[in-house]
Parts: structure tokens; sequence; C-alpha cells
């Protein structure tokens, strides 16, 4: 999955939110990094719903303008999940090794006096 | 509506209609709401982003996994509609051909239309949904014609209405020559071996409404012949008519995705076939006479796919079902 589903499913997965909405929150989920734009959106948007991991929720309007939300479906809730705990396995296995290495570098350091 | 906005409605152009007339007053929406105060055009990131979205979904619905039902109907279509416009185009002129012969040896008009009989058997089988019957006879009549091809090409003579020596009898040239006179052959053979039920696609256009289109191309080619031999009869007919009808089929099918399935798998050999001048025109023609040409063709396709009638089924608009 990628980086731009995967945040778009999660903004959605704290319940039905609109286009913009989805762009705000995916922009504070990733920390400013991710910033989507429309087209972006509604491309994953038609993917999403045609996969059944989104579904038009309810529709308002606002300032004379369609606003439609989005939601997660069941189907699309598990996706999210299964992807999540992969990528929790993966940054395990990463900070593990991480951890190893780094004990492995004090321990270097301390052998050689400071000098390594 | 500001000028803005009306920038942004206008790159959802690149959208397919069914995702502009359910988005896009939401995408404006999202793209104003993210622009900042006082800009007067879009920010050229949004306008790649927009335009590579709207290529992204017409890719994605187009070959995606929701488009193989599509592309089946598309195939069974084309694989009666291309035997019936190949069968078509030769009525039209053997027909007139028949009538203005006169004196001529009867072989000049009767063998050529006797040439007919064996498409209106693949024709008949597939339609009778002897798919496999209809390919066989389909791929004989490819071996046959090859082989009248270049008997023909190699010896002018034998061909009814050539000259002895009117061609040239070089290898190269006998090879390209019978590669061209059999192409529409192998396409139909190709398209009804492929199609898995070539019955169902004149079921899905409907059959009384085929019949009438063949009828009404036939007599209509043929009467334009018969006016461009009696008017003008020194001046070889440059098959505006055939492309006028074709134009017609190509607009009404371009209403619904399963009939612009059927343009995509037909044009490109059509396009083979005539050689790169799909006008018909001379090659040596100016640019006037083929803008003519070209702008009334391009008519005709606009009136077709917008239909005929202002209101109601059979429009752009309103898209009927094929079937």
């Amino acid at each position: 999955m990628q980086e731009p589903t995967f945040l778009i499913l999660t903004a959605l997965a704290a319940g039905p939110q609109h286009g913009y909405g989805v762009i705000t929150d995916v922009q504070e989920i990733s920390g400013g990094r991710v910033r989507l734009r429309a087209g972006t959106l509604y491309a994953a948007f038609d993917r999403l719903e045609s996969e059944g991991l989104v579904a038009a929720d309810r529709e308002e309007i606002v300032d004379g303008r369609v606003r439609r939300y989005y939601r997660l479906t069941e189907e699309g809730s598990t996706r999210l999940a299964t992807e999540a705990e992969r990528l929790r396995r993966h940054a395990e296995a990463a900070s593990a090794r991480l951890r190893v290495r780094l004990a492995g570098g004090a321990f270097l350091l301390r052998l050689t006096g400071g000098e390594a | 509506m500001s000028a803005l906005e009306d920038r942004y409605r206008r790159l959802l152009v690149f959208y397919p209609r069914e995702h502009r007339a359910r988005h896009g007053e939401e995408m404006v929406g999202v793209m104003l709401a993210r622009t900042e105060a006082g800009r007067r055009h879009p920010d050229p990131g949004d306008v790649l982003d927009v335009v590579r979205g709207g290529l992204q979904i017409r890719l994605r619905h187009a070959f995606g996994p929701g488009s193989a039902t599509y592309w089946r109907d598309a195939l069974n279509i084309a694989a009666i509609v291309a035997p019936l416009y190949f069968l078509v185009t030769e009525l039209g002129v053997w027909g007139m051909a028949l009538w203005v012969s006169g004196a001529l040896p009867v072989s000049y008009t009767l063998l050529p239309l006797s040439l007919a009989l064996p498409q209106f058997l693949t024709i008949g089988l597939a339609l009778r949904g002897m798919r496999w019957s209809a390919a066989a006879c389909a791929w004989i009549w490819v071996v046959v014609n090859t082989v009248m091809s270049v008997r023909f090409r190699m010896d002018p003579s034998v061909s009814p209405g050539q000259s002895a020596t009117s061609l040239p009898l070089d290898f190269p040239f006998v090879s390209l020559a019978t590669a061209f006179d059999v192409l529409p052959a192998v396409i139909v053979a190709l398209l009804l071996t492929l199609a898995p039920r070539p019955a169902e696609g004149a079921t899905l256009i409907g059959r009384g409404k085929l019949l009438r289109w063949v009828v009404t191309a036939v007599l209509t080619l043929n009467v334009v012949g018969a006016l461009e031999y009696f008017l003008t009869p020194e001046v070889m007919p440059d098959g505006m008519a055939v492309t006028a009808l074709l134009c017609m089929a190509c607009g009404a099918a371009s209403r619904t995705p399963t009939g612009r399935r059927v343009l995509a798998l037909l044009l490109p050999p059509l396009a083979v076939i005539y050689q790169g001048v799909p006008l018909g025109g001379p090659y040596d023609s100016d640019w006037f006479p083929l803008g003519v040409r070209v702008l009334v063709a391009a008519v005709i396709f606009v009136v077709a796919r917008q239909g005929f009638r202002p209101y109601g089924s059979g429009t752009v608009s309103y898209p009927e079902p094929l079937a």
C-alpha cells in the first residue's frame, strides 16, 4: 500500500470526513510532510471506492457547494489494520537491529578507548 | 463564479464525464479551499496534479479490473461489426457495378459479387452462435483470398477489370499488395477467433438495428456511387460516403463505454487498411478539399455523438445502453 493511500485510510479511521478534511488531516498525521492535492486525493478515492475500502457517507451543502463525506468500510478497516501491523513489525525489526548496531558501536568504542 | 473557479472547473475536462458529474463540485471546492487568497490563476502544481489524477482515473476505468466486462462485450460486438462493415463497403460498390457495367462481360460484376457469399456465410454462422464454424470459415476465406490475391497480382490478366500491364510484378510489391488485400479477412478471422460470443455482440446492439444500419448503408453507398458516376463520370469516387457513414457509426458508438472500446479495437486496423488516409481522399489532394472533408466528417461525428434528439434517451447526457 502506498503512503498516500495509507494516510487517507488512517485519516478516515477516526470517522467520516470530506475531501478537504482528509487533506488537512493527512498533513497533520504526517507532520506536514505529505500535502495531498485534489487530483491525487480524488484519484485515490475513485480507486478505493472501486476496491470497496472507502464509501460515500453523506452529503452536505456548504456555501452552495456539495460537500461529500467519505467513511472507511469494514474491508477498508481490515486492510488498514493489516497494513498497520505489517508496518509495525517492520519498524520493530528495524529498531531492534538499530539497537544491536548501536550497542555494538558502543562496545567497540569502549574497546578502542574512544577512538573508534 | 470567480475567474479562478472557472479555470479550476475547466481542468475537470480531463476527468470522465461520470466522475465530473459526481465529484466535480467537490473537487472545485477542495481546490479553492487550498488556494491562498488573492490568487487569480491555478497553482501549476495543482494543474499538473489534477491532470495526472484525471488521466489515472481514465486509464484505470479503461483498463482496470472493472473494465473486463466492457472489453468482452466490445470484442463480441467488433467480431460482428467488422465483417458486416467490410461486406457493406464491398456491396456498396458492387451493387452499382452491376447496374452500370452495361455491355461488359458478366464476370466483371458477378464474380466479385459471388465472392461476398463466404462473408455472408461467416456472418450467418456467427449470428447463429456457431462461433468456431464462423472462425473456421473466416480463416479458410483468408487462405482463399491470399491465393487469389497472389495469383491476380502475379498475373493481372486473370483478374476481372485489371489490364494485363497495369501492375509491376516484383516480389516486394506483390507481397505488400497481397498483405493489404487480405488484411480485412485476417482482421475478421482474428476477431471471430478471439471473441467469446460474437452472437451476443449482435444482441447487444440489437439485431433489428444492425439490419437497418446495413441495409441503409448499402443503399446509401449505391445511390451516392451511382450519382457520382452519372454526374461526374470522369472523376473517381472519393469515398466520402463511406467516411460519412463511418463517422456516424463512430459518433453513435462513442456514447457508451462499450462502444468506445469497440472503436479502440476497430479503428487501428481500419487506419492501416486505409493507409493513413481515413477520409477516403486521393493522396495528391491539396489542403482545402481535405480540410472540407475533415470538417464534414467532424460535424457528422459530433451530431451522431450528441444524438438527434435534444431530450430523452440516446444522447451523450443520457446515453442509452447498448442492450
